[in-house]
């Protein structure tokens, strides 16, 4: 307890990672109370209000169907990070799974994950994603699925590389000489030795899905209007650019605080966790 | 050596074959049957039977899997991409057309980047901790965190909507480059910047740059003969590994742009459903990425020959 309280401490003394964690808490509000603090309904068209610019009765301005843009971020919040978590949920899960059985299962099965990794890696895993999603379809559920089929080797990497360094250590020769069993080894050293890595990633992730989330949707392949999404929200602003600015700049806006402020946690809980690496930046 | 760049070479055919496979495994992700898909975005809407059996038969698509497989492998192997399924213009033309188009703009990123990012840094790196490296780290971490799709939208709202300086589509001169290339640049010029910052650091930390003070060399001899030149081969390193980045960047930019490279084939067949155009920009796609990653790996291992025995083990 006093060392959880210790690290608690220490995290909120990084003036931007606790900024990031306010953030974080404010938008995870804005999801979950969206019906009650958006002023109009997201899909509600009103024609006669098209194209307003920022008001008190319309914050951010209305869109060319007159839908209250305010109302179509706050619940865009919900999309955004209900993606992000699922995918990092379970690729960071089976990018784990897959990346102790690489390290710890033998070397036939450590060759056979990793040359599939190597196969994943061998693309820029956005154009796989793309192909993916436009072959399934627009959805939110397609778009998860593109995503997940895609983000999972990073996990594989890091854990397979802790667990080959952790699996020769003493401490699991003498757990493995007192008769511990594997998956009492791999789950009682192995990954409680690797989790501190792994939130690390998971945190940076959510920030990178996010972002290919909404590039997904920008380019027509993800979220379809009329659901309210960042990313769609965008592209949908593209013809207004010139006449209609807001359209286009609160969406954006919004989609890059979430991820500078994901970015800044991740920051300060590698800083907090292990402050050898203070000077490491965000390269993955 | 030898015996590394063998097994090197093995892991990128390996690596290949799988991409093959993937490639034209994708194809059976799309829900439904691949000749009427093609058949529809050949014919539109309104498709008879015989429409569907024709393209079946002339696509052999009623061919087992794994015979379709090796047909198409067999072609490739000789270069021959196929004909794009809607246009029927020959895929390896086409893609040899948009290439150097797509090129030109990564390298101009790349560059700009590294113009960027390498000074900035290590103007940060020698104010340590000062308002300076406060300022430059925040931009950096706005770059980072900043989607490009959203930076050139606000770019073409600036300079060509409201400014009118620059034209916001299509290639031509210079000044069609800037915005897709300071787009697409961004935010790897921001993590170059924090990469040459940290390792300039590091190198700043090391024993013998304080015997190089120490001996009574100027701190300018130092800064550029000994920290500069050890600082920057990790970043020259990573700047080889982001050409990977770049081109999935180019599909957003490129599309927001229109700029008629790869990227924007690659959208553009997609929302089509063209599958050999797909097939084609995606085999490019990987076989470049292959290529650099040996490349760089092969570089590193001359340079540092420890990488020889201690990889892939």
């Amino acid at each position: 307890m006093t060392e959880t309280n210790f690290l608690l401490a220490e995290f909120c003394r990084n003036r931007l990672a606790l900024i990031g964690a306010v953030i974080i808490g404010i938008i995870v509000l804005c999801a979950i109370f969206a019906p009650l603090i958006a002023p109009f309904d997201p899909a509600e068209q009103n024609l006669r209000e098209r194209l307003q610019t920022p008001s008190i009765q319309h914050p951010f301005g209305t869109d060319d169907l007159g839908r209250d843009i305010f109302s179509r971020v706050v619940f865009g919040s919900r999309i955004s990070l209900s993606i992000g978590i699922c995918v990092v949920g379970i690729t960071a899960l089976f990018g784990t799974i897959l990346g102790l059985l690489s390290g710890y299962g033998g070397r036939a099965i450590d060759e056979v994950i990793m040359r599939f990794v190597d196969i994943m890696l061998a693309f820029p895993s956005i154009i796989l994603a793309l192909i993916i999603a436009g072959l399934l379809g627009p959805g939110v559920v397609n778009v998860i699925i593109a995503l997940s089929l895609t983000q999972w080797p990073a996990y594989t990497r890091l854990v397979r590389g802790m667990t080959l360094s952790m699996k020769e250590k003493e401490f699991v020769e003498a757990a493995r000489a007192l008769g511990a069993s594997d998956t009492y080894i791999l789950r009682k050293h192995i990954l409680l030795n690797a989790s501190n890595p792994i939130i690390v990633l998971a945190t940076m992730d959510i920030a990178q899905t996010i972002i290919f989330a909404a590039a997904l949707s920008f380019l027509g392949l993800g979220i379809q209007p009329p659901t309210p999404e960042w990313g769609s929200m965008l592209k949908a602003g593209i013809p207004y650019l010139r006449s209609a600015t807001y359209i286009t700049f609160f969406p954006g806006i919004l989609l890059m605080l979430t991820v500078l402020a994901f970015n800044f946690i991740g920051d300060g809980i590698r800083d907090t966790l292990d402050p050898h690496t203070k000077e490491m930046t965000l390269v993955k | 050596m030898y015996a590394y760049i063998v097994k090197r070479l093995a892991l990128v055919f390996l690596v290949m074959s799988g991409v093959t496979v993937i490639t034209f495994g994708a194809m059976y992700l799309a829900p439904g049957d691949p000749a009427e898909i093609i058949a529809t975005a050949r014919y539109g809407q309104d498709l008879t039977p015989g429409q569907i059996e024709w393209v079946r038969s002339t696509e052999h698509l009623d061919d087992p899997v794994y015979i379709q497989y090796l047909t198409w492998l067999n072609h490739i192997i000789r270069l021959d991409l196929g004909r794009s399924l809607i246009t029927f213009d020959d895929v390896a033309e086409e893609i040899a057309v948009r290439f150097p188009t797509t090129l030109t703009l990564a390298l101009a990123s790349l560059i700009l980047s590294l113009c960027i990012g390498i000074p900035v840094g290590i103007i940060s790196a020698l104010h340590k901790n000062a308002f300076l490296d406060y300022t430059t780290t925040s931009i950096a971490l706005l770059g980072v965190s900043m989607p490009n799709f959203w930076l050139g939208l606000i770019l073409i709202w600036f300079f060509s909507l409201y400014l009118r300086v620059l034209p916001s589509f299509g290639s031509g001169g210079i000044s069609h480059l800037i915005l897709p290339a300071v787009t697409l640049g961004a935010s790897m010029a921001a993590i170059t910047m924090r990469l040459m910052r940290s390792s300039m650091l590091d190198v700043m930390g090391q024993e013998y740059i304080a015997t190089a003070r120490a001996k009574g060399l100027d701190k300018r001899t130092v800064l550029f003969r000994h920290a500069l030149k050890n600082a920057l081969l990790p970043v020259i390193t990573f700047s080889g590994l982001q050409l990977g980045f770049l081109l999935g960047g180019t599909v957003i930019v490129e599309t927001i742009f229109a700029w008629p490279g790869i990227g924007k084939l690659l959208v553009d067949s997609i929302y089509a459903r063209d599958y050999s155009m797909i097939q084609g920009c995606v085999l490019l796609i990987g076989l470049l990425f292959a290529i650099t990653n040996l490349a760089i790996d092969l570089l590193y291992a001359s340079i540092d020959p420890r990488i020889r025995y201690d990889r892939h083990d």
